[in-house]
C-alpha cells in the first residue's frame, strides 16, 4: 500500500501529456459594475515543453541563444 | 495481474487532461446581476483553452510574438482553412507584428 506513489504517478502523467501536447490560453473578460466597464482582462497564454514549443516556431530565437551561450565556455 | 485493485484512477487525470487540450474547451459567458432595474455586476467572458494542434486548427490567438506561419505549418493546417470559434470582442492593433 502506497497512495502517494500512486498519486505522483497521476500527476506525472498529467505533466507528461500539457507538455507534450502543449496548451493555449485565450481569455478575454470584461467586469462591469453598475454599468461602467471597470476591469478588463485579455490573456494570451502558452505552455508546453520546449520541444513542442521549438516546433511550433515559439522561443526559437531564444532557445538558439542559449545553447549558443552554453557552447562558448 | 497482481494488483488487488484496479488501477484505473492512475491515468484518468491524464487521459482527461489529453482528451479537453484534443477537443479544446470554449466558454463564453454573460453573467450580470441585477437588482430591480438596475444592473449591478456584469461579466463577459470569451475564452478558449486548446492543446497547440487544436489551436492552431480552430484560430486560436497564439501569445504575441509568435510566428503563426510557423504554427500553422507545424500543426499541418492551412493558414485559411482555420475555422475561427472565438469572435473576438475588441480586435486589438496589429503594431509591430513580425
Amino acid at each position: 500500500m502506497n497512495p502517494t506513489k500512486r498519486n505522483s504517478h497521476a500527476i506525472v502523467e498529467f505533466v507528461d501529456v500539457l507538455l507534450r501536447d502543449g496548451a493555449v490560453i485565450q481569455a478575454d473578460a470584461i467586469v462591469t459594475v453598475a454599468g461602467v466597464p471597470l476591469l478588463g482582462i485579455s490573456l494570451r497564454a502558452a505552455i508546453a515543453g520546449m520541444t513542442t514549443m521549438t516546433e511550433y516556431g515559439i522561443f526559437d530565437g531564444w532557445d538558439a541563444d542559449h545553447r549558443r551561450r552554453n557552447a562558448q565556455p | 495481474m497482481s494488483d488487488p485493485k484496479p488501477t484505473r484512477s492512475q491515468g484518468d487525470l491524464a487521459e482527461t487532461l489529453e482528451l479537453l487540450l484534443d477537443k479544446g474547451v470554449v466558454v463564453n459567458a454573460d453573467i450580470a446581476v441585477s437588482v430591480g432595474d438596475t444592473e449591478l455586476l456584469g461579466v463577459e467572458l470569451r475564452a478558449a483553452i486548446a492543446s497547440f494542434e487544436t489551436a492552431a486548427e480552430y484560430g486560436l490567438d497564439f501569445p504575441t510574438g509568435t510566428d503563426m506561419e510557423r504554427v500553422t505549418a507545424a500543426a499541418g493546417v492551412d493558414a485559411d482553412d482555420s475555422k475561427s470559434v472565438l469572435e473576438r470582442p475588441d480586435p486589438p492593433t496589429t503594431e509591430g507584428s513580425e
